[in-house]
């Protein structure tokens, strides 16, 4: 109903605030390894009761197929070596415990891993997807962050499409690419995925009443980028250092676990 | 008395290794015989202890439960393990359910008792080591202490006749030890018999009816403490008369 | 971290059965999700914190503060909905600011739908810490086992809960022995040190595993596991409880 106009300058200047705002909202911590204990992860899950019933229905369903083989492959593991039963919980895990740690952001503050890219390495994305769904539970139930009724849609984001582009790039890059390049985009790549199946879910969800789903996408896809881009490249720094640590250190258990390459 | 374990003439080299752990280890324990086990770090401790519960398989030698020579088959394992329970230094390794009961009910659930029978297992056992109370709670938030309690009972719950303990009182203060000790001395009273591998020599003094030292992988004493440690000849043998001197031995590093 | 799980075994209503509580939870969610009206949220807002104060005896303060875990999300997801951009003006019945050559804008129907995002997010996400905060993780495990998921699935479950907290109790040790040696007084000293804080997880995890798959053996585990059944407390009134609370939200659901 009524429109003002603003001169450029004091558009790009309202911008530049907003993003520091923005940014100093979303990190609020130092870089202190403790304040890992009880802080918030700042990944993006969908929170519980944000989706309407019938995309949260519709990403279950999207997500089943990936459950059974994931679970049929799990039961196929066990059966065959019962060891695996405790070394896929110790994943899992660690998988949890890595997305508690605190890692310093290329922007200056801190944030959080998802872990789904080192997880992915070594147990594949079908596996990785039920694992991180258990993730994804204790997540809701244990942290309060993310839900229940959109336990399918995270999946599908967090434990589906971001692993699968980090095996894709793994697989295809291992042996032609330097080693901590590879790392570094099966991790970032991961994380980025993520954050991009995100956005197209909830620009699915609420469409944009001007624009429809592209408007809504860029616009969901603006908004999260301040806190998921950087995050992204984090995780992938740190997942290097981690893989070259690993490898150094831990050759042995690393080839017991299949990991080619170590 | 009534020979409940023997270990005859154990030979045992970790597989990839070149030097062996156990050359021709040989003890006995009788039924309700409280015995400690001493050593060096490196000395095979623990691995004689993982023999006597058919954890490891020897190069030579046999382990012999109520005079029967132990089998390494599946059924035999299973036997094996009723009659012969282990605990472990850290209670960390060894609780690895989400509640005490359900950890608690591990042993008997393996061994196939029925679920009211296994049930009550796990309230004799948790009445024995006094963690009753802890039943419903998640195995992580426990105490130390607590823990090892738990631990013991997980074991205990399979009503084994003997008890292997790899240094499990290691880890507790004073006076959770006394009360870990009191709980073997009820086990002692019920005709069970205890090996408990420790570093603690003022337990091994007042405590244990016997004491087996052991260097690099042999046995180099197997007497009660009063003789042990007032024979010259034994505390020399063993190194043990430093540690009893307080100064240690010039070849020693 | 390890809050919600303490609060979850210490509540009042631990021993009730989960089935009930998570029958309550589940028919909440439900019934904000499909109603369209904001008030329905407000009032599983209120019903969920009531019960899960006063019921279960969790501070006030803490489920609060549980309840607002997702602000941020929230905040920037309505800020996605609200809003609209374009390169041109938007047509009529829209409110639009300026910036430069973009024109941000909004209408009476995205600000109306965020506020039923809004409230139903809240209302679904009570009902959720209700039984996060009442509900210790093995019994709802266990509820899952009763609804015959797969037994591999549940063990799993229960391994991971298990080694959660191991994990985290080493990487914090891990952590404070770093600390102690200025591993993050700089930054880059804080990547390194984080990165070696996660390998070394790593190989603890792995080695813990190994160890405790002898313990496992020692035990008598050949492979199947079976679990014995959990008891709990039945409460004939929860179903009384559970109908108010549907039929007061059906009515809020449904006024004009």
């Amino acid at each position: 109903m009524f429109t003002r106009r603003l001169s450029r300058r004091v558009c790009w200047g309202v911008l530049a605030l907003l993003l520091l705002v923005g940014h100093r909202i979303v990190w609020a911590h130092s870089t202190d390894p403790f304040a890992a204990q009880g802080s918030a992860p700042r990944y993006m899950h969908i929170m519980e009761g944000f989706l309407p019933p019938i995309w949260a229905l519709f990403w279950f369903i999207v997500a089943l197929p990936f459950w059974v083989i994931g679970l049929r492959q799990i039961t196929k593991l066990i059966a065959d070596q019962p060891e695996m039963r405790l070394l896929l919980g110790v994943a899992g895990a660690f998988t949890f415990a890595l997305s508690a740690l605190k890692i310093p952001s290329v922007t200056g503050s801190s944030s959080h891993p998802t872990g789904t890219g080192l997880g992915t390495i070594l147990f594949g994305p079908f596996v990785m997807a039920v694992l991180s769904s258990i993730v994804l539970l204790f997540q809701a139930l244990l942290l309060a962050h993310g839900g229940l009724t959109t336990l399918g849609a995270n999946t599908v984001s967090m434990g589906i499409a971001g692993p699968l582009v980090g095996w894709a790039i793994w697989k295809g890059l291992h042996h032609r690419a330097p080693f901590w390049l590879t790392v570094f985009l099966t991790a970032a790549l991961a994380n980025l995925m993520t954050y991009v199946v995100t956005a197209i879910q909830l620009a699915l969800a609420f469409p944009d009443p001007i624009g429809g789903f592209v408007a809504s996408f860029v616009k969901f896809g603006t908004v999260f980028a301040v806190t998921q881009i950087p995050l992204s490249i984090s995780e992938g720094i740190l997942t290097v250092i981690i893989m070259n640590a690993l490898m150094s250190t831990a050759s042995h258990e690393l080839r017991t676990l299949g990991v080619q390459g170590a | 008395m009534t020979v409940l374990l023997e270990v005859r003439d154990l030979h045992f080299c970790y597989p990839g290794s070149a030097e062996p752990v156990l050359r021709g280890v040989s003890l006995h324990l009788g039924a309700g015989e409280k015995v400690a086990l001493i050593g060096s770090n490196g000395s095979g401790k623990s691995t004689l202890l993982l023999h006597c519960n058919g954890i490891l398989r020897p190069d030579r030698g046999q382990v012999r439960v109520a005079g029967q020579v132990m089998g390494y088959e599946q059924q035999a394992l299973r036997a094996w393990r009723r009659q012969v329970g282990l605990i472990f230094q850290y209670p960390d390794d060894q609780l690895f359910s989400a509640s005490v009961a359900q950890d608690i009910s591990f042993g008997p659930l393996n061994l196939g008792l029925s679920d009211s029978l296994a049930r009550q297992r796990v309230a004799d056992a948790a009445a024995l080591c006094g963690v009753t109370h802890l039943l419903a709670r998640p195995t992580h938030a426990l105490s130390g202490g607590e823990k090892t309690r738990v631990a013991l009972a997980g074991v205990l719950a399979m009503e084994p006749r003997i008890l292997l303990a790899d240094e499990a009182l290691s880890t507790l203060d004073p006076w959770m030890r006394l009360h870990m000790l009191a709980i073997f001395e009820r086990l002692v009273a019920q005709g069970k018999s205890i090996l408990l591998a420790t570093h603690d020599l003022h337990t091994v003094r007042t405590w244990a009816e016997r004491v087996i030292v052991m260097r690099a992988g042999q046995v180099l004493a197997d007497a009660p403490p009063a003789q042990l440690f007032s024979d010259p000849v034994l505390l020399t043998r063993t190194g043990l008369d430093a540690v009893v001197k307080g100064v240690l031995p010039p070849d020693r590093p | 971290m390890s809050q919600i799980d303490r609060y979850a075994y210490t509540s009042r209503i631990r021993h009730l059965d989960p089935a009930q509580k998570t029958g309550l939870a589940a028919l909440v969610i439900i019934l904000c999700l499909i109603l369209p009206r904001p008030a329905v949220g407000v009032g599983a807002v209120l019903w969920m914190g009531m019960l899960t104060v006063w019921w279960g005896g969790i501070p006030l303060p803490v489920v609060g503060r549980v309840l607002l875990a997702e602000f941020l999300f929230l905040l920037l997801a309505v800020v996605g909905v609200v809003l609209s951009f374009s390169w041109e003006p938007p047509p009529v019945g829209f409110w639009s600011l300026q910036l430069g050559p973009l024109w941000i804008s909004t209408n009476q129907g995205s600000l109306a739908l965020a506020g039923l995002l809004v409230s139903r997010a809240f209302g679904a996400t009570a009902a959720m810490n209700f039984l996060a905060l009442t509900t210790p993780f093995i019994d709802l495990v266990d509820l899952l086992r009763r609804l015959r998921v797969s037994p591999v699935l549940i063990d799993l479950m229960d391994v991971m809960y298990r080694f959660v907290f191991v994990l985290l109790d080493s990487m914090g040790r891990i952590a404070t022995a770093q600390q102690s040696r200025l591993g993050y007084a700089t930054r880059r000293a804080a990547w390194r040190s984080s990165g070696l804080l996660a390998s070394r997880l790593f190989v603890d995890a792995y080695q813990r595993s190994q160890r405790m798959q002898t313990a496992l053996a020692s035990r008598g585990y050949y492979g199947d596991l079976r679990v014995l059944p959990l008891d709990y407390r039945h409460d004939g009134r929860v179903y009384l409880l559970t109908a108010a609370v549907v039929v007061s939200l059906l009515l809020a659901g449904s006024r004009a």
